[in-house]
């Protein structure tokens, strides 16, 4: 009896080392130095909006119908700093385009195929509130990005670039800036045996799905010509690596 | 001893296959690399060029030539039927020198379709006369050495003689379906004919061709540019086969370019003050200066 007792603590202790090695929830995490991001949102330039234009002409919606352009864009992030937060930088690089029929002087629709181009390109500094998601597992991330924009366009008429008779070239670039927030739900809480296999296969630490608010400025701060100023949502998938 | 002189047979048969026996094959080809080509009129006074290629160890020159015959034999004169004309021969020496392959010409205008007054042997028409649409093989065949090692009277031929088709038969006339006004140009919606590869639309004033554009068929309508708006327009359309042939004029139709109205054009109409610039270079360069930043960003994380 003594002796099946023995055993029994030599069992027993011999077991802990391994259930405390196999319950500990440390986890062993790649380094973490950036983001890349990837998002989509409808984005209506305001070029209606400009104060030259003359009373009641619209030329984007008696054009396009006034609906939103789809925006897409790509961001590379670069974090410099994480403790209570993650500070970094950013740039990233979109494509939006618009189609519809060129008209007649009465407004009726040709044949004829005309085209609005932009290519949004955006530098920005970011902080991610993401202190609580790490140490406290709750999964939202709240974060803002302002930065500067500036954003090369080109309109289209039968596929050439359009020149009209009253002069000026159809294509141009217009500078700005903006704000962003946005809120990003961290996907690793409903499969992190999978967030933890995807860090370690690819080095990706966390990812998430994220909704953000654009206010963008972009007049060439206050000069004349385009506005290609817009506030607007965008949705995407964001992936730390 | 019977043994060793076996052994010694097959050691000889063995070399002999090895410094002889290579597997010869012959080629000739289009030089795009095709079974085939197609010659028009416009080539009568010209040469076509064709590629010839021999692996292995021939050793006997490689004879070429043309026949309307239907398939290729062994040599020109061994032909049966049809007309045939034989092209220079490729020495062996040039075979070995040039690395078992290079490009050769023949004359079109000596094609065996053709009349001629060298050769008794010759066509029924002469070069350039239309409606002529007819196929030849250039053939080609050298000799292998055999077993013994002597050059034998195996003759080994390509396997897949090079088609050619001399063809000035013009394609049908194409259709014009739909002339829609585009501003100071013309879309023009052409049928062509199934043996088409192009089609030419041409515009006219007063029976002066003013504009034409050429392209290839199932790519869309034919844009019609540098025209005047507001004045009228015939447009003719012709098809164009493979050999450059050119159909007859579609029935004319009649289109007038109107000024029409792009968003930029509604913009400047408007009172809009964007003149646009050629900065879209300059932009494309700071694209170009934030790639390589973002491609900093990334090489700094690849480093860390």
């Amino acid at each position: 009896m003594t002796r099946a007792v023995a055993l029994g603590i030599a069992v027993v202790l011999t077991a802990l080392p391994g259930e405390a090695q196999e319950t500990s929830d440390v986890p062993t995490q790649s380094p973490r130095s950036g983001a890349v991001e990837f998002r989509l949102g409808g984005y209506k330039p305001q070029l209606d909006a400009e104060e030259a234009l003359e009373d009641g002409k619209r030329p984007y919606s008696q054009t396009f119908g006034g609906s939103n352009m789809l925006l897409f864009e790509v961001e590379m992030q670069r974090f410099f700093y994480q403790d209570i937060g993650t500070a970094g930088v950013s740039v990233s690089l979109g494509y939006a385009e618009k189609y519809a029929a060129a008209q007649t002087e009465g407004g009726a629709e040709t044949a004829d195929r005309t085209g609005l181009h932009v290519l949004p390109v955006r530098v920005r500094a970011l902080y991610k509130f993401d202190y609580p998601a790490f140490h406290w597992g709750i999964p939202l991330v709240p974060y803002v990005k302002p930065g500067l924009v500036f954003t090369p366009w080109w309109s289209t008429k039968g596929g050439e670039i359009e020149t009209p008779e009253e002069g000026g070239s159809g294509k141009g670039m217009r500078f700005g800036w903006e704000v962003v927030g946005g809120i990003a739900f961290m996907l690793d809480v409903l499969e992190p045996r999978l967030a933890r296999d995807f860090d370690s296969d690819l080095g990706v630490n966390h990812s998430y799905l994220f909704a953000e608010y654009t206010y963008a400025k972009v007049n060439n701060f206050g000069g004349k010509g385009f506005n290609l100023s817009d506030s607007y949502w965008m949705f995407g998938l964001a992936l730390d690596y | 001893m019977r043994n060793l002189l076996f052994s010694a047979a097959v050691l000889l048969s063995s070399a002999a296959f090895g410094q002889f026996g290579t597997q010869v094959q012959v080629t000739v080809q289009s030089t795009a690399n095709s079974d085939s080509v197609s010659i028009g009129p416009s080539q009568c006074g010209g040469t076509s060029s064709f590629t010839w290629r021999v692996t292995g160890t021939p050793c006997a020159d490689l004879s070429l030539w043309i026949t309307t015959d239907t398939d290729c034999r062994d040599s020109s004169s061994a032909q049966t039927s049809g007309s045939t004309r034989g092209l220079p021969s490729i020495p062996l020496a040039t075979i070995t020198s040039s690395g078992g392959g290079a490009t050769a010409t023949f004359q079109v205008s000596n094609l065996p379709i053709f009349t001629s007054s060298t050769t008794t042997d010759a066509g029924t028409v002469a070069c350039g006369d239309p409606g002529v649409e007819s196929t030849m093989l250039l053939c080609g065949a050298t000799k292998t050495y055999d077993g013994l090692g002597s050059c034998s009277s195996n003759v080994v031929k390509a396997a897949k003689p090079l088609s050619i088709t001399y063809d000035t038969k013009s394609p049908e006339a194409p259709s014009i379906s739909e002339v829609a006004s585009l501003d100071k140009a013309l879309r023009v919606e052409v049928d062509a004919p199934e043996d088409a590869i192009q089609v030419e639309v041409v515009a006219l004033r007063e029976g002066v061709r003013v504009s034409s554009e050429k392209q290839g068929v199932n790519v869309g309508a034919v844009r019609v540019k540098d025209l005047q708006n507001d004045v009228t327009y015939q447009i003719e359309a012709y098809a164009i086969d493979i050999a450059g042939n050119q159909s007859p004029a579609s029935a004319t139709e009649e289109g007038t370019p109107t000024r029409t109205y792009g968003f930029y054009d509604r913009y400047r109409d408007a009172g809009g003050e964007e003149t646009g610039c050629g900065a879209t270079g300059g932009g494309f360069a700071g694209g170009g200066m934030l790639a390589a930043l973002g491609f900093w960003l990334f090489s700094r994380r690849n480093r860390s």
